[in-house]
């Protein structure tokens, strides 16, 4: 059986490159992929978890309600990211810098 | 029900088989029955829908995005269903409960599918739905000259050349 | 939602309890409830009435909300709802009246904007609300992320909603930092559910399993850390305010004042549950006390350096109630950190009148916005004299924000600090000290941005007429020079709010 330790660094290295994508990467989409690798981090963790949680299986319950959240996220986000798209013609973050002060 | 001799990666490896014979048959009673008169289009990995070829960062039409991010919203929601699935029918759990046990399984799920229809009848009725085709917009530059006369002399030029191919063909 | 009990048997028992349950949870509902309703409205209203239409009708729904929560949703004592993922207490209930009360002046605010945008804004305000009140009474993490994350995409389509490039650059960065923060604290959520086995805060084996010798001390506050920052974003706390002054810029006005009261009352109120469930367990930690005043006091601090020092340069009329609201945020977290019955009531305080001046400040803006045309501060000079009725509530109104008699918002203040001071001589963290003092310094400096405004208004010269663009309506004065009232009387009247407070005071 693969040990817990396992799919525990596994979720430690996807959160770190997801996190370096959020903040490395300008463009929206690319920032958008990084956050669905640190969520899908977060979901190996709690599953790997749920094994040991005899009864309830909590953590493959809440893996569930984060799948679903995370796609209505992505579906805002998208949705946003067209209609940035549409204005600016970009979808550089680093470029959208109409709000100052 | 199940033959105590399959382990339980026998039966994941039933359903491989099951699902390749399945694929499999149905691509071929396709082969058999259909006539085969092929051309460019009919080629084509999708045959309508976008070239899968060149980059990935291409621009699709915004289109597409609309109908997917309705679809994806709808089609997560449905996890739902499964871990509902597995329980809401278990004879124990009801019998258990009284009845109490199937009827708030139902009731739940009722209310969640009803919410999720409000949504989907919400999104059809705002035209979300539609694939509305583009109109090609005209644009005004402001000319001097009015943009009927440019329809008049494209009509006269056709004319012109519609008769000019008739007194050829005669 | 159980789906498998342990054994069949007590199944029977909790469907029952989820059934006894839900009258409690009354508000909640009729809020959801309220969310199809104007979905269906802004479908079937015709367009002549709809802004007016849905706008009573969520009105409607939210004093229906404030009915259930008054007459029929007070427990006798504290309570565990839905399979323990509820805390119903008196902390509760009180926060949740303050989300309902941020709710309403919301409604009352949109009238005038409500007309530029679509039906199902009014639908995502209620939403917001709803998500707001569960985030007060969550106890559990899966119900903590989803009540967050409910609020977090409400908010995000609200800000969107103005139209136009600002609404939709302000949205996809509000969007980006808050799932980046919202990644950030399921990642802590799904360890301290390894580390204790369960998602249940108030569970004892969520406590003994933090105290078990078992797991070195480091994870858990790097665990804590990470959720932790998930609340202060919904707070705005330095450094995770960035989203702040965009969003409140680009989004329709009220819901920027939205934004600025109801989920950040109820992100503090989440911080106060989870931190007390923390602290407990935290004092045994592995023979180590970890002092959880100091880190949190020294954000508390950053952010009222931040956002006070910010929002002297600030030209546009948002952005400057954006860093003030960072501002404020601090203050409110300085009062959570007392971590005593005092700094509780404080808070309490605090936040009912916080929330009449920034709505007061942000409907005045507004009127301001349709009576210049502009949000520049620049551009109200010397209007005092013509726009005599909303130049005079706005200089009571900036007197209260900064926290100066005789308004509300110099009580509120001086219960804040003295909590601090109180907290500290009675044996407290020397950070209580370090809190009062910076807010007694920082005090100084918001006096000069605030009375920023009035200045404009009244001592600088009008460099030329300016065209009236469309007028406040009456119900904006009406409701700007009550909100305005009601700050001064409860200077002269505090005790009023004070026994509504000790109704709702818990022991801690």
């Amino acid at each position: 059986m693969i040990p817990l330790s396992h799919y525990l660094i596994l979720a430690t290295l996807l959160f770190c490159i997801g996190l370096a994508v959020t903040i490395t990467r300008k463009n929206a989409i690319a920032v958008l992929i990084g956050l669905e690798l640190m969520l899908n981090a977060a979901n190996i963790n709690l599953v790997a978890f749920s094994r040991y949680d005899g009864v309830q299986l909590q953590g493959q319950m809440f893996a569930l309600f984060v799948i679903v959240v995370a796609a209505a996220e992505a579906a805002v986000a998208l949705a946003l990211v067209v209609r940035v798209y549409g204005y600016y013609k970009i979808a550089d973050l680093d470029k959208l810098n109409r709000l100052k002060g | 029900m199940l033959n105590p001799a399959v382990s339980s990666f026998g039966e994941i490896l039933l359903y491989l088989i099951g699902g390749i014979v399945f694929v499999a048959g149905a691509l071929l009673t396709a082969w058999i029955i259909r006539p085969s008169r092929p051309n460019v289009e009919k080629l084509a990995t999708y045959e309508s829908g976008e070239e899968p070829v060149g980059s990935a960062w291409g621009q699709f039409n915004v289109r597409f995005y609309i109908v997917a991010l309705v679809f994806i919203l709808f089609d997560v929601e449905l996890v739902f269903l499964f871990p509902w699935a597995t329980v809401f029918g278990k004879k124990a759990l009801i019998d258990a409960t009284d009845g109490m046990w199937g009827w708030f399984a139902f009731v739940e799920m009722t209310i969640f599918v009803a919410i999720l229809g409000l949504g989907l009848a919400w999104a059809w009725a705002k035209g979300l739905l539609d694939w509305v085709k583009p109109e090609p917009v005209v644009k005004q530059q402001g000319s001097p000259v009015p943009p009927g006369l440019y329809e008049q002399i494209n009509r006269t030029v056709a004319a012109a050349a519609r008769a000019e191919q008739r007194k050829q063909k005669e | 939602m159980e789906t498998q009990a342990p054994t069949i048997a007590p199944l029977k028992a909790s469907l029952q309890a989820i059934l006894q349950d839900l009258p409690l949870l009354y508000p909640e509902l009729t809020l959801g409830l309220g969310v199809l309703l104007v979905l269906l409205g802004a479908l079937l209203i015709p367009r002549s009435w709809r802004n007016e239409g849905l706008a009573v009708l969520s009105l409607l729904v939210i004093a229906a909300s404030a009915y259930m929560l008054l007459y029929k949703g007070l427990p006798a004592e504290p309570v565990h709802l839905l399979a323990r993922t509820l805390q119903l207490d008196k902390m509760a209930v009180a926060f949740r009246l303050l989300v309902l009360l941020s709710g309403l002046l919301a409604v009352l605010l949109s009238f005038r904007e409500g007309k530029k945008l679509a039906g199902e804004y009014y639908a995502l305000l209620l939403g917001l609300l709803m998500a707001a009140m569960l985030m007060s009474m969550a106890s559990n993490l899966l119900l903590i992320y989803l009540s967050i994350e409910t609020a977090s995409i409400c908010a995000y389509l609200l800000t969107a909603f103005s139209g136009g490039r600002e609404g939709a650059e302000a949205g996809l960065k509000y969007l980006l930092f808050g799932a980046v923060a919202s990644a950030i604290m399921l990642y802590g959520m799904s360890l301290l559910y390894g580390f204790t086995g369960t998602l249940d805060i108030t569970a004892y084996g969520f406590k003994s399993g933090l105290m078990s010798l078992n797991i070195p001390i480091l994870p858990v506050l790097l665990a804590a850390f990470l959720v932790l920052a998930g609340f202060l974003f919904k707070i705005s706390v330095v450094p995770f305010h960035l989203w702040t002054p965009d969003a409140y810029q680009g989004a329709p006005l009220p819901a920027a004042a939205l934004f600025s009261t109801a989920p950040k009352l109820a992100g503090l109120a989440l911080m106060m549950r989870f931190l007390s469930h923390f602290l407990e367990a935290g004092i045994i930690f592995a023979g180590l006390r970890f002092d959880w005043q100091f880190i949190l006091g020294l954000l508390a601090i950053i952010t009222m350096l931040v956002g006070n020092l910010a929002a002297v340069w600030q030209q546009d009329a948002r952005r400057l109630l954006a860093y003030s609201s960072i501002a404020h945020s601090g203050l409110l977290l300085a009062a959570v950190l007392v971590f005593r019955a005092l700094g509780y009531k404080a808070l309490l305080f605090y936040g009912f009148v916080y929330i009449l001046m920034n709505f007061a400040a942000f409907l005045l803006v507004s009127m301001l916005k349709a009576e210049t045309g502009s949000y520049k501060i620049a551009d109200y000079r010397g209007l005092g004299s013509r726009l005599s009725y909303s130049s005079v509530l706005m200089v009571v109104v900036m007197i209260a924000l900064t926290g100066l008699p005789p308004t509300a918002g110099f009580t509120a203040k001086l219960l804040v600090f003295s909590a601090l001071w109180e907290g500290y001589s009675s044996g407290g963290s020397s950070m209580l000290l370090y809190l009062l003092l910076t807010g007694l310094a920082t005090t100084v400096v918001a006096l000069f941005y605030y009375l920023k405004i009035p200045y404009y208004l009244y001592l600088k010269k009008q460099p030329e007429a300016v065209v009236q663009v469309e007028g406040s309506t009456v119900l904006e004065r009406i409701l700007a020079g009550a909100l305005a009232l009601l700050l001064v009387l409860f200077f002269f009247r505090a005790d009023w709010v004070m026994n509504w407070i000790e109704a709702f005071t818990i022991s801690q």
